[in-house]
């Protein structure tokens, strides 16, 4: 049996791509600390091992876009697009989040506790997104599947442009985006969010009374003669 | 923003901020739109 093993990475002795390259030839199981991050962007990216990865500081963007497997935690904040593209796998960040947050994830996790900027799940594809605090305008846009949940308030525009994207709000809506509406909470969507609140460890978050958002399917198929506008 | 005890630091991303003093103790968020932040000494 391979014991544990813990790697120790510093962005002030590596570049981010001999970073990456290092994380690619670890093994499955293995706990890596990359340390001064120092804002560096694609730190992570990439990746299909089950790692297990802490980013000890604020980071930038595209944090462990496009990977297939590791979870990685970030002790700070976060730019642009973390989880862009992800496949599977566990990010978490406890600080807040830049705009785009999960962009096109299609599947795996992606836990911040903080606030998320705007456009949190643009075209999200089968992830899952929690934030603990509020999101900024246009969360969810052009969403196709997975689910979001959102701690406190939502700005302007949410939604806008849903496909099948479920989207919860424990806080405050501050407006929805065109075709997306407010849906009626069933037993399945509050089992769904307790499982979800469980899962990011959010306690302030009561699954009976969040608000679910879907798409009301009117912009959903395109239409070549709608209004003859096109 | 990155916000200190002893400063406040606006950039267009972090990486600008790196560099600072005591940076990694900053709350670093990014203000809504429309949204006016002030601060007092």
């Amino acid at each position: 049996v391979a014991e544990l093993t813990t790697v120790d990475l510093s962005c002030a002795d590596l570049s981010v791509r001999e970073i990456n390259t290092v994380l690619r030839g670890l093994p499955d199981g293995t706990v890596v600390r990359i340390t001064q991050p120092r804002g560096h962007h694609n730190l992570a990216v990439g990746l299909t091992g089950r790692l297990n990865i802490t980013i000890a500081g604020n980071a930038g963007y595209f944090i462990g876009g496009l990977c297939d497997g590791p979870e990685i935690t970030v002790e700070g904040f976060v730019g642009w697009s973390v989880g862009e593209n992800l496949g599977s796998g566990v990010i978490r960040v406890r600080g807040n989040a830049s705009e785009c947050a999960g962009a096109s994830a299609r599947g795996g996790l992606i836990m911040i506790d903080g606030d998320a900027s705007s456009r949190a799940g643009i075209s999200l594809k089968g992830a899952t997104i929690a934030v603990a605090g509020d999101v900024g305008h246009m969360t969810g846009f052009m969403a196709q599947a997975g689910t979001i949940l959102v701690g406190g308030d939502a700005y302007d525009s949410l939604g806008d442009s849903l496909y099948e994207t479920v989207i919860y709000v424990a806080g405050k809506i501050r407006s929805l985006g065109s075709d997306a509406k407010i849906s009626e909470l069933g037993e399945s969507d509050v089992a769904a969010v307790r499982d979800l609140v469980s899962a990011a460890g959010f306690t302030h978050i009561s699954p009976e009374d969040v608000t679910k958002v879907i798409s009301a399917k009117t912009l959903y198929s395109f239409d070549a003669l709608k209004d003859q506008k096109y | 923003v990155a916000d200190t005890a002893d400063y406040v630091a606006v950039a267009s991303e972090y990486v600008a901020l790196a560099s600072l003093p005591d940076i990694e103790k900053a709350e670093v968020f990014e203000p809504m739109p429309e949204e006016i932040c002030t601060w007092q000494s």
